[in-house]
């Protein structure tokens, strides 16, 4: 496990880049760069160029920088020889807040989520030299808050509040390649629905994602649960969609590891892996889970008067100042750090801090 | 402290402990606008299911999740006129001076004596198990602040009417 | 002010998001149903079966029916609770299954909404407590999250 401590500003979205010598945090108005130093993350640069909370962060394979923010703005940061930044502004012709944002693996598309019901597609167009997005708008009803590529780079899965996880064709012509026929579709011009899944107390979805293979798609709802889908075949009904019951509090967001394996986090503090396949998934083991952390033995003895005390007053046994996990607030991101197909670490931010932990237990 | 006291109050932490999951979210509906979602009450997608937990019908709590902000309302134990003069002038006091409580609302939600508004800025920068400590402990004081007052108005009604009755105790 | 200003034009939209009510699938729970259920509940409670009365009270619960149907299930479900005896609360709570322990937790809430509930609140918080302690607090998540209302 490795803590890179930034401060107390709380974070709402962190990002490596591919060789790890570089990570972007967005809070605030800002997105702070570090630079890995070998031994620890230095703050480089930091950037500015949001008038309102930048909502997400996300770095591609050529280093280049995608932000959006509520200011209903993208922007993407290329570096220049000189060590500076220069932002791009993104047309994303949409009149509310930019929720999530996220390159597709090849690194050439972003997708924006809104809270103006759209999704925003976004290339690059070498004639003009700007990037421009095209919209993914029905059937979406409600703001979209996370959105996950599948490994293709063509299709697109969004989570929105209305209870729904859908999966999207992002197909630009032009700038793809004909993608291979896959579980959710075989001819997919942009914008097709290859599915739409949601259960019945349509509690809002906070984050999708594909498995690394692209044949199964989870999401995470307020309700706590943690959903896999498995498609079998274009516009038929899934092979199976998987509920998992957790006793945990709501999770906010999810990475796949393996075919088997995936890892949720959220207002817990902690990360949660579950492994199952198609018959059924259940919870598997908590990373720093405090009912085994150090610090609970921290917890100072008391008299006996004092507990009755405390146990009658505030109906809780012990004063807690801190949680016995490392993040001491709810985790808003959670990405995969090393390995793509097979992932062995993860990075979680939320308070102010950036931490990698093992997946293995 | 009585029996029921435990159980009320252990109802009000775990449920404002569920309802404390929240997150950063701008309005759908006035652009560029960022505002408490349960406060302007016109987005049914974001706002929640209410929880209401009474001890009886004078201990009531009113907890009203939303995606970016949960509004929880109290309503004081008031059993004869007096109470009722000092709960009034207590929440007063205190709602004047809400800007230094942070996350007290400055008017209480109609039928509850006073409105706590936690949005997602708060539990961003304050610790949420200390939240919901607080608004515990505010509940507790507050019961044993009203009884004290009340006995000290006891004590000193009696003190006065003692020394305006002395010229006629002769 | 003239009162083309006071209009709210956003009700008017309906693409608004004012008007994006979250569907909910009917269960088709009619005002006859509940009154089957409260002469059935009444039997049960009368021969001391508290556990059967509480899980056929909580069997069918009214979403998407009219007010005045949930409000007839709501003291069904509230006789059934303020009826039984406190020692057997652990026990029934025990018995019951994940998806009525929720709806449970959600009548809990309900009914310590209205002025019935309240003058037997610590009746309900004794429920609750349990209901907590055998669901988690899970039971409580759900009840916030899920559109379906009782």
């Amino acid at each position: 496990m490795q803590v890179i401590e930034l401060g107390h500003e709380s974070i709402t979205d962190h990002s490596f880049s591919a060789d790890k010598s570089l990570l972007a945090v967005a809070r605030g108005n800002r997105v702070e760069l570090y630079f890995n130093t070998g031994s620890r993350y230095e703050l480089g640069t930091t950037l500015v160029g949001h008038e309102k909370t930048v909502t997400a962060v996300d770095i591609n394979i050529f280093n280049q920088i995608v932000t959006c923010s509520q200011d209903r703005n993208a922007l993407v940061w290329e570096a220049q020889k000189d060590g500076s930044w220069k932002q791009t502004l993104v047309l994303l012709r949409i009149n509310r807040a930019a929720t999530c944002v996220r390159w597709s693996p090849n690194g050439v598309k972003f997708a924006v989520g809104s809270g103006a019901r759209v999704i925003a597609v976004c290339y690059y167009e070498h004639d003009n030299d700007w990037w421009i997005a095209k919209h993914i708008k029905k059937p979406l009803k409600s703001t979209v808050l996370s959105v996950a590529w599948h490994p293709n780079s063509v299709l697109l899965a969004a989570a929105t509040t209305d209870g729904h996880a859908r999966v999207f064709s992002g197909y630009v012509k032009g700038v793809d390649e004909r993608p291979e026929p896959s579980p959710w579709g075989e001819r997919l011009p942009f914008q097709t629905m290859c599915g739409d899944f949601t259960d019945d107390s349509a509690a809002w979805v906070h984050d999708v994602a594909f498995s690394p293979s692209g044949d199964a798609l989870a999401w995470v709802t307020h309700d706590s649960s943690v959903l896999v889908a498995y498609p079998s075949a274009p516009e038929q009904p899934p092979r199976a969609i998987v509920a998992i019951a957790s006793s945990f509090l709501p999770f906010s967001s999810v990475v796949w590891t393996n075919e088997t394996q995936l890892v949720a986090a959220g207002y817990d503090c902690h990360p949660v892996v579950f492994e199952g396949t198609e018959s059924g998934w259940t919870f598997a083991y908590s990373i720093d889970d405090p009912a085994r952390s150090n610090k609970a033995s921290e917890v100072r003895e008391q008299s006996a008067l004092n507990m009755f005390r405390q146990l009658d007053l505030k109906g809780t046994q012990d004063v807690q100042t801190t949680l016995p996990t490392v993040h001491q607030n709810a985790i808003k991101t959670l990405r995969a750090f090393e390995g793509t197909a097979n992932v062995t670490k993860v990075s979680t931010s939320g308070d102010g801090k950036v931490v990698v932990f093992a997946v293995s237990e | 402290m009585s029996q029921s006291l435990r159980p009320y109050l252990n109802a009000v932490r775990v449920s404002l402990d569920a309802a404390l999951c929240l997150d950063n979210f701008a309005s759908e509906l006035v652009e560029r606008h960022n505002y408490p979602e349960v406060e302007a009450g016109n987005n049914p997608m974001a706002l929640l299911n209410p929880m209401h937990i009474s001890r009886n019908e004078n201990e009531r709590v009113l907890i009203e999740p939303s995606i970016n902000s949960v509004r929880v309302s109290i309503s004081i134990k008031q059993a004869d006129e007096i109470e009722q003069i000092l709960v009034r002038q207590f929440t007063r006091f205190l709602t004047r001076r809400a800007e230094n409580f942070f996350i007290l609302r400055r008017k209480p939600v109609e039928g509850y004596d006073i409105s706590f508004l936690i949005t997602n800025h708060h539990t961003e920068t304050m610790l949420k198990h200390k939240l919901v400590d607080f608004i515990i402990e505010f509940m507790q004081e507050v019961d044993k602040e009203i009884s004290e007052i009340k006995l000290f108005l006891n004590a000193r009604a009696r003190l006065v009417a003692e020394a305006y009755l002395v010229p006629f105790d002769s | 002010m003239s009162s083309f200003r006071q209009i709210d034009v956003d009700r008017l939209d309906p693409e608004s998001v004012v008007n994006q009510i979250p569907e909910v699938a009917p269960s088709g729970v009619e005002l006859g149903d509940v009154q089957a259920l409260e002469s059935q509940v009444k039997q049960l409670l009368q021969s001391g079966k508290g556990a059967e009365a509480l899980a056929a009270a909580l069997a069918r619960p009214p979403y998407g029916s009219s007010e005045q149907v949930k409000d007839a299930q709501l003291k069904v479900v509230t006789s059934v609770l303020t009826t039984v005896r406190a020692s057997e609360i652990p026990t029934i709570v025990e018995s019951l299954d994940t998806t009525s322990r929720v709806v449970l937790v959600k009548y809990l809430y309900k009914a310590m909404g209205v002025p019935s509930g309240q003058a037997n609140g610590s009746v309900l918080l004794s429920w609750l407590e349990r209901a907590v302690e055998f669901g988690g607090q899970v039971a409580i998540v759900r009840h916030i999250t899920d559109r379906r209302t009782v």
